[in-house]
This record gives structure tokens, C-alpha cells and sequence, in this order.
């Protein structure tokens, strides 16, 4: 996991989604979509954050549990579309 | 470790075995199809568990469809494996996605012919509203899902997906996520799993037992609402009623969890939503997400070039007009028919503006999330409870709108005077101010008492075993009549009306108005009057075009004569003067004493074999007993025709009854007719002249003319619904006098369990006795009978062949012991009427 892109994706998850939450309470495995952080609307927030930070484009049926539910598994989607 | 699963499954098999005898000996909250699929589950689960975990879904599999088989028949199992089989092939063929789609648009479409044409389809209707439910949208999801599937998955599982056991007994299915489905599979311990799906079932029984409380007990009719009181009531249980459907949908998701699905909640504490979009986000979840990932975000994406609130907007629209449109595409399958309704559109027109402003509004200002659950302050617990209670008014008002048969019949809802806004006001303030102040408390202690929660998707297995298992052993002990006799006459008959299924009053007024074929309210698909049209056989009323002649004055219509056809499973012939009834002379044949009998659908008596109506049972029971004593022949003309209010049969005696030179009419009345003016109401409304001044005026008085929504027409009339009666009965007796003829009224109960008409039967009886009627009250007649056993169908509650023969045994014990018709009937013979030649013998009848 690139550490770099896991630590923005933590803050601007937590600065965004979870203000004045502890940053350690958030982990890499912590369950965003399913656990009821990210619903449709945070969901696209962070898309739209992911695709102008990385320069990246997303595609609709990785908006989703499969993709994104936890920070681990957004690196990893991030770093496959970076290659 | 064996022994630790085999335990741990046979504690879950013990808490489904208390579900199963609650729902077969306590609460009987579903259909007996139901409990018949539960004990098949019982069994499949205790199987199932012990199989080793490759054998697990082919056996699921193989449970479904024999769940399918249980409940439908061995043919209509093979028909639904053949067609879905074959539309899940479609979906892998070695071809391109597009010819895939193009090749499923293809099948679905001639379903849809023949769905449309049920008679003509070589599948059993029964068929129809299963098969929809499990592909209508699941293939849907499927293509999307598949073309983007990376792990493989066993063929058992995705043909599982599709043939989900439930399914069977509840064509309202939710949407499954594929991906979803797949992935939950047992993903987490199977004892928890199993224990969950134990769980939510008896969460599932509480919804429907309290959606029996609300249905029976707080629900009242639209055309009841007449103040702020009844208005609130209204609103309040009108939205509670989506109990049942939450209730199904817990039970749904627990009994798939028992075979290793760990699915998530299906609705989420929808009551306590705090905005339009966390409402959104609460109810229906599984549907929500289908949108979603279907529609929201697809459309999303595609409109990059737009900025973020237009797109927003944008796409939750689309949303809202596809949840629209899928809607009466969902009716489309269970009912064969396309529904487009104004308060339909509106509702989703308004939720979707709603939320969407929500949405814009989250989007930019954000809502407050946490890991775990935070403490609100005591102000903030205020506003947060405040927010609720809002949103729970603004949902019942959305509500009532949506589950309105039309814009106007929501509209009547309101129109009350300054009076009836004050009425009840006081009281409905007081619990809106009880809940927010309960609502402030329980969110300000909730955030600081831990362990307060006894549920919750997290309990340990133990836990949970003990929570549901101990529930409902004691729902199987309170259930027991011994023991909630106890309770107080009150409670203890509140609990006994629970047990069984039945219907409201006010949708028992539809039945019996024949309306629940046209149900268009948007909660028409989980109502149980749709549930009771979904039994009813195709053509089962007959062809009106056949049946009846269109007339252009306030009869509105009539039987037409000389025609055949089938209704309600019987031949019938109509004769030449439009009676279902053998043939008759116009004149009176000498020493005949001849009734006629107007009415209603009751006494045309279709649904029985010809001459096995009460009526024809009548005519040949006078002659064969009282001929020989009198020397008369008797003849009861049928006169009745299906849906004649009262004033029409008023009319119809004047008109028909007397040109045939009858010596006795029977007026036939039931406990309904004050509060059923639709005659009166669709000639004002219709502008077709009423014929009889005085109720002319009467109507005109109570506001009605023509352009009155039908709904406000009829609740304007109801309080004169007694005035109009006795103008009614003294009209008709004169009218009688005057020619000599003894007027009977005939008080023919309908046959709904429904018995809180007792005042309204003493007071048309009191008019009636001052009229000059001669009476003929049946009111008790079906004492201490089960009235559904004298029921056609379930669908149908008019009277079956026993229930015919019940009512012509009475009406003669009640005849022969009346002193003017034996008066008169001895007169005619004194007179030197001569015994008829043809009496006596039995006719065939209609």
C-alpha cells in the first residue's frame, strides 16, 4: 500500500466525513461504505477528489463496496489506475 | 467443535420452530402457503447446515424450487425453472453484451404479450407475479454486474440469486444485489449468520403482528376524516402500514441468511429518519442501492462535462423518474396491468425534489457522521428529535398522497370547516409535544448509557438466541387464550382480533364496492386487498359489455335480456325482461301470488348454480309447502342487479317491479346502504337528473353537484346518509300502498365480520317499521357462523351455494310466520283465486 496516498486519502476522509473524529479510530480496514460513512453523495465527493488529486478517471461500478469500502482497497484502486 | 455447531444449530432450529408456531397457532400473519414454506425451511436449514459447504447450494438451489413446488404445484415449478433457465442462459451466451441485452429485450417482451393475456398464455397465472419478481429486476442488476465480475462464481449461485426461496410467497420481493449477494456468502461466522437470520425473522413477525394492531384498530377510512383528530389518526396509521412491508422484507432477508446469505438490513429504523435523503437512505435500502448503482451513478459519471450541482441534479432526477416509472413496471408483472396515477407522479416528483435539495445541501455543507456513537447535548438531542418528528409529518403527509386513488380523493381528505380544524387539534398537538419531548430524552441518554440496546445487527450469538428465543416463547405464551383472558375484556379481544387475518373496514367497503380491481393507491402492491385480486381467477365478474345495457338516466344500467354468459364460475341466462331468473309471463297468471325482489349483487346470486340462488330456492320452497295449504302458486321475480344503490332500487320498483303486477315486493336492504350513496353521488356529479325531487334537494344541500370529486361527493353525503334512507323507505312503502302491494324490507347483512353496524341496523329497521314496511331482518342470520364459510372466495365475499340456502331456509320461517302475507294469501285464495296448474314443480331458475 503506497503509504503517501493512503495518508491523503485518510485526511481528506477524515477532514471531509469525519471532523473531529481521532485519526487513529480510522484504519486502513475500517469499513467506509458499508459501515455508513460513505453514502452516495460523500461517495462521489471522494470520487471527484481521487480523479483531480491523481489524475485518474474512475468508472461507475467502482463507486462501490467492491472498490471502495475501505481506504486499503481505494489505494489499491487508485494505484491500478496510475499504472 | 462438532458438537458446539451441531448445538448451535439446533438452537436456531428451536427459535424457528417457535416462528412456526406462532405463525401457524398464534398470529397467523401470512397465508397458510407461508407456513407450509417455513416448514420446509425448518427442515432445508437443519439439512442444509450439517451438508458439507460444497454441497450448499446446488441443495439451496434445490430447495428453492421445491419451495416453489410446495406452494404452486409441481407444473408450475417446472414452467418457472424452464423460463428462468433459459433467461439466465440468455445472459451467457458467447455473444456480445449488446446482442445479449437485445436477445433478453426480445424474451421479455413476449412474456410480457403473454403476461398481458394471461387466459391465452399457456402458463398458469399464478405464475406470473413470481416469475416477474425474481427476474424483473434481478436480471437487470445481473447484466450490470457480470460485465465487470472478476472472481468466478459457481453456477448453483447465480441460478440461486434468481430462484431465492422466499420468493415464492412474496411477489414483493426486494432488490438483491448480485455483487452484494455474492460476496456476503457466508463472509462471517455461519452461527452469527444463522443466528441474525433467526433474528430477523421474529423482527419481522413483531412488524406484521403491529401492522394487524394499526390495520384493525387505528386505520380509518378517508371518507371518516372529518377533523384535525381523525385527520392525524389518519395520516399517522395510513404511513404505519408500511409495517407490513418492512415486516416481509425482515423476513425475506432472515430466512436467506439461514442458508449462508449474510445481506444487509433491508430498512433501517425508517420512523426515526431526519431528513428527506436519510429517509431515502432508510427505507427500502435494497432498492435505494439498486438505483444507485444502476442509475445514480452511471448517469453521474456520464455527465462529467457538467458541473457539480446540475449534475447532481441531474441525476437524482433521473433517479426519481426511473423509481416512477419501475414502479407501474413492477404492477405490470403482478397484475398485468400499467398504472399512471396523478398522485403517483406527484409524490415522486416531491420526494425527488426533496431529496435532491437534501442532497445539494449535504454536498456542500456535509452531514455529521462518526465511528461510534457520540453523546448529544440536551439541545442538540432537542433539535435532532425535532428533526424527526418533522420528518415523520411530512413523510405521512407525502404518504397519504402517494396512497391516494387520486389527486381528488387526497383532496377530500382536508375540506373541513373551521370547527373541525379545532376538533382533535388539542389532542394531536399534545402527542406531537409527548413525542418530542420522549424523542429529546431517549437521543440524550442513548448516547451515554451503554448496553442500553437489546437488538442490534452485533449481538453476540448467545445474546441474541436468548433475546428472540425468549420473545417468542413468550409471544407463544401471551398468544394462548388462557392467558391474555386475563388481561382484561379490552385487551384480551384486541389480542384475539390479531390472530387471524381479515380485513379492514375500509377496505372491505372497496371489496364490496368491487373497487379493489382498479386499486391504484401507490401502496396498492402491499396492500392486502391486492394480495385477495392476485387469488381472484381471470374473468372471474363476467364481461360487463355482455352482461349489462348501458342506460343514459339514473339506473345508469341494466341486466341485458336474453344473453349468456360465464360469472364467477356458472353459466348464466338472462331472460327476456333482463332478470337472472327463469322466464315469466308479464301478466300474472291467475292464483299466483307474485313477488318481486329488488336488490343487489347478493340477490342476482351469480356464483351458485342456476335455480340455487336464495331466491329460487324460495320460489320452489312456497310452492312445494305453502301451495298446498293456500292453492297459490308463488313467483319471485329476481329483480336485482349488481351494484344498484338504494334509490335505484327505489327506482327499479317503481318502474319494473309494478308493471308486472306483483302483489308483494321485497325490498332488499343491507347495513351498508346509508353510508353507500354512490348512486346519488355519480348522478350529481355526472349531471344525470336524480329522479325524485326532495332527494334531489337533499343532495344539493350537502354541497354536491356536478365537478365534485367522487371522494368528497361521497363523504359530503354520508351524514345525510340516514335522512335519505327513510325518504328512501317512506317513498317506496307509499308507492306500494297505493297499489295494494305489501312492501317487505329485507335486511340482508353482507357477509364481512364486520359488526359495528348494530346502530346503524336499529335505526334503518326503526325508519323502516315507520314506513309501514312488513320486516323481514336477517340481521342475525349468520350467528354463530364463520362467515367466510359462506363466502365464494377469499376475493369474493358474496354468498356461496350453503350460504344461499341459509338465507332462503330463513326467509321463509320468516315469510310464513309474517301475518299480512298469510292474511293476504289467505284473502287471495277466498277471493276465488284457482290453484295454479303449473305450481309446485322445482325450476331450473337463471
Amino acid at each position: 500500500v503506497d503509504e503517501g496516498i493512503k495518508s491523503t486519502i485518510k485526511e481528506y476522509i477524515l477532514k471531509e466525513f469525519l471532523p473531529g473524529e481521532r485519526p487513529e479510530a480510522l484504519t486502513e480496514s475500517t469499513p467506509l461504505i458499508t459501515g455508513g460513512i460513505l453514502d452516495s453523495i460523500a461517495t462521489l465527493k471522494l470520487v471527484a477528489f481521487v480523479e483531480e488529486r491523481y489524475d485518474i478517471r474512475l468508472e461507475a461500478h467502482e463507486a462501490s463496496v467492491e472498490h471502495m469500502n475501505t481506504i486499503a482497497q481505494i489505494v489499491g484502486l487508485v494505484e491500478s489506475k496510475k499504472r | 467443535m462438532r458438537a458446539k455447531h451441531v448445538i448451535r444449530v439446533l438452537i436456531v432450529a428451536a427459535q424457528l420452530l417457535l416462528f412456526l408456531f406462532v405463525i401457524e397457532r398464534r398470529f397467523q400473519v401470512e397465508s397458510p402457503a407461508f407456513v407450509r414454506l417455513i416448514r420446509l425451511t425448518l427442515a432445508g436449514f437443519l439439512v442444509h447446515a450439517v451438508l458439507p459447504r460444497r454441497f450448499r447450494l446446488p441443495f439451496f438451489l434445490l430447495l428453492s424450487i421445491a419451495g416453489i413446488a410446495v406452494v404452486l404445484g409441481p407444473k408450475e415449478a417446472a414452467w418457472l425453472a424452464a423460463v428462468g433457465f433459459l433467461l439466465v442462459g440468455i445472459c451467457h451466451l458467447p455473444i456480445r453484451m449488446a446482442a445479449r441485452v437485445s436477445l433478453l429485450v426480445l424474451v421479455g417482451a413476449f412474456l410480457a404479450f403473454l403476461r398481458a393475456r394471461p387466459a391465452s398464455a399457456p402458463l398458469s397465472a399464478a405464475i406470473w407475479p413470481i416469475l416477474g419478481s425474481m427476474f424483473m429486476f434481478r436480471l437487470v442488476v445481473y447484466l450490470y454486474d457480470i460485465r465487470h465480475e472478476q472472481k468466478p462464481v459457481p453456477v448453483a449461485q447465480r441460478l440461486s440469486y434468481f430462484f431465492l426461496l422466499p420468493n415464492v410467497c412474496f411477489p414483493l420481493f426486494p432488490v438483491v444485489d448480485y455483487q452484494g449477494f455474492v460476496r456476503t456468502y457466508y463472509d462471517s461466522d455461519e452461527h452469527r449468520i444463522y443466528q441474525k437470520g433467526a433474528e430477523w425473522m421474529f423482527r419481522g413477525l413483531v412488524h406484521l403482528v403491529l401492522y394487524r394492531l394499526v390495520y384493525y384498530h387505528f386505520m380509518i377510512p378517508a371518507d371518516e376524516v372529518v377533523d384535525a383528530g381523525t385527520l392525524g389518526r389518519f395520516l399517522v396509521s395510513n404511513y404505519l402500514l408500511y409495517l407490513r412491508i418492512s415486516g416481509q422484507f425482515h423476513i425475506i432477508a432472515g430466512m436467506l441468511c439461514l442458508f449462508g446469505f449474510n445481506l444487509p438490513r433491508t430498512n433501517n429504523l425508517y420512523l426515526l429518519a431526519s431528513s428527506f435523503s436519510d429517509y431515502w437512505r432508510r427505507i427500502n435500502i435494497y432498492w435505494k442501492d439498486f438505483m444507485v448503482k444502476v442509475f445514480y451513478f452511471p448517469a453521474f459519471f456520464r455527465l462529467r462535462s457538467l458541473a457539480a450541482t446540475p449534475r447532481l441534479l441531474a441525476a437524482t432526477a433521473y433517479v426519481f423518474v426511473v423509481t416512477w416509472l419501475l414502479h407501474s413496471y413492477q404492477w405490470f408483472w403482478i397484475r398485468g396491468s400499467f398504472p399512471v396515477t396523478g398522485p403517483d407522479i406527484v409524490f415522486w416528483a416531491l420526494l425527488g425534489f426533496f431529496v435532491a435539495a437534501n442532497s445539494l445541501r449535504e454536498a456542500k455543507v456535509g452531514r455529521a457522521r462518526a465511528l461510534a456513537g457520540r453523546a448529544r447535548t440536551l439541545g442538540g438531542s432537542f433539535r435532532h428529535a425535532a428533526r424527526i418528528l418533522g420528518m415523520f409529518v411530512l413523510v405521512c403527509l407525502l404518504w397519504s398522497l402517494w396512497t391516494s386513488a387520486s389527486l381528488g380523493a387526497w383532496l377530500s381528505l382536508w375540506p373541513f370547516g373551521e370547527e373541525g380544524w379545532t376538533r382533535g387539534a388539542w389532542l394531536v398537538a399534545g402527542l406531537l409535544a409527548v413525542a418530542l419531548l420522549a424523542g429529546t430524552v431517549a437521543g440524550y441518554l442513548s448516547g451515554r448509557i451503554r448496553g442500553l440496546g437489546i437488538g442490534g445487527d452485533n449481538l453476540a450469538f448467545g445474546r441474541s438466541a436468548w433475546v428472540t428465543g425468549l420473545s417468542l416463547l413468550l409471544i407463544v405464551i401471551v398468544g394462548h387464550r388462557s392467558v391474555y383472558a386475563h388481561f382484561g375484556s379490552t385487551a384480551a379481544d384486541t389480542i384475539y382480533s390479531l390472530r387471524k387475518p381479515r380485513l379492514s373496514r375500509g377496505d372491505i367497503a372497496l371489496l364490496q364496492r368491487g373497487y379493489y380491481e382498479n386499486l391504484l393507491g401507490g401502496d396498492r402492491m402491499g396492500s392486502q386487498l391486492m394480495e385477495l385480486y392476485m387469488k381472484q381467477p381471470a374473468d372471474w365478474d363476467g364481461d360487463p359489455n355482455v352482461m349489462y345495457v348501458p342506460r343514459n338516466d339514473f339506473l345508469a344500467r341494466e341486466l341485458k335480456p336474453l344473453v349468456e354468459f360465464t360469472a364467477k364460475r356458472f353459466p348464466v341466462k338472462i331472460n327476456r325482461w333482463g332478470m337472472q331468473d327463469r322466464d315469466y309471463e308479464k301478466e300474472k297468471p291467475e292464483g299466483t301470488f307474485r313477488f318481486a325482489i329488488l336488490g343487489t349483487s347478493y340477490v342476482v346470486g351469480l356464483g351458485v348454480p342456476g335455480g340455487e340462488n336464495f331466491e329460487s330456492l324460495l320460489e320452489n320452497r312456497l310452492n312445494a309447502e305453502m301451495t298446498p295449504k293456500t292453492g297459490l302458486r308463488y313467483e319471485i321475480l329476481n329483480m336485482g342487479v349488481g351494484g344498484y344503490g338504494a334509490v335505484q332500487r327505489l327506482m327499479a320498483m317503481e318502474e319494473k317491479a309494478f308493471a308486472f303486477g306483483v302483489d308483494a315486493v321485497i325490498f332488499t336492504v343491507h347495513e351498508t346502504d346509508p353510508q353507500g350513496l354512490k348512486d346519488l353521488s355519480d348522478a350529481a356529479r355526472t349531471g344525470v337528473p336524480i329522479p325524485y325531487p326532495p332527494l334531489a334537494e337533499m343532495v344539493s344541500k350537502a354541497g354536491v353537484d356536478a365537478g365534485t370529486p367522487e371522494a368528497v361527493a361521497e363523504k359530503r353525503l354520508k351524514p345525510a346518509g340516514m335522512e335519505i334512507t327513510g325518504w328512501i323507505y317512506r317513498r317506496a312503502a307509499e308507492e306500494c300502498r297505493a297499489r295494494g302491494v305489501i312492501p317487505f324490507w329485507f335486511f340482508l347483512p353482507t357477509t364481512s365480520r364486520d359488526h359495528a353496524w348494530s346502530a346503524d341496523h336499529d335505526r334503518m329497521r326503526a325508519l323502516a317499521e315507520e314506513a309501514g314496511f312488513e320486516i323481514l331482518d336477517m340481521a342475525d342470520a349468520y350467528g354463530g357462523l364463520d362467515t367466510r364459510t359462506l363466502w365464494l372466495g377469499d376475493w369474493d365475499q358474496h354468498l356461496n351455494a350453503e350460504g344461499h340456502r341459509l338465507m332462503a331456509a330463513r326467509l321463509f320461517e320468516a315469510l310464513a310466520a309474517n301475518e299480512r302475507f298469510a292474511s293476504r294469501t289467505k284473502n287471495e285464495r277466498g277471493a276465488g283465486a284457482k290453484p295454479a296448474e303449473r305450481g309446485g314443480a322445482p325450476r331450473n331458475g337463471g
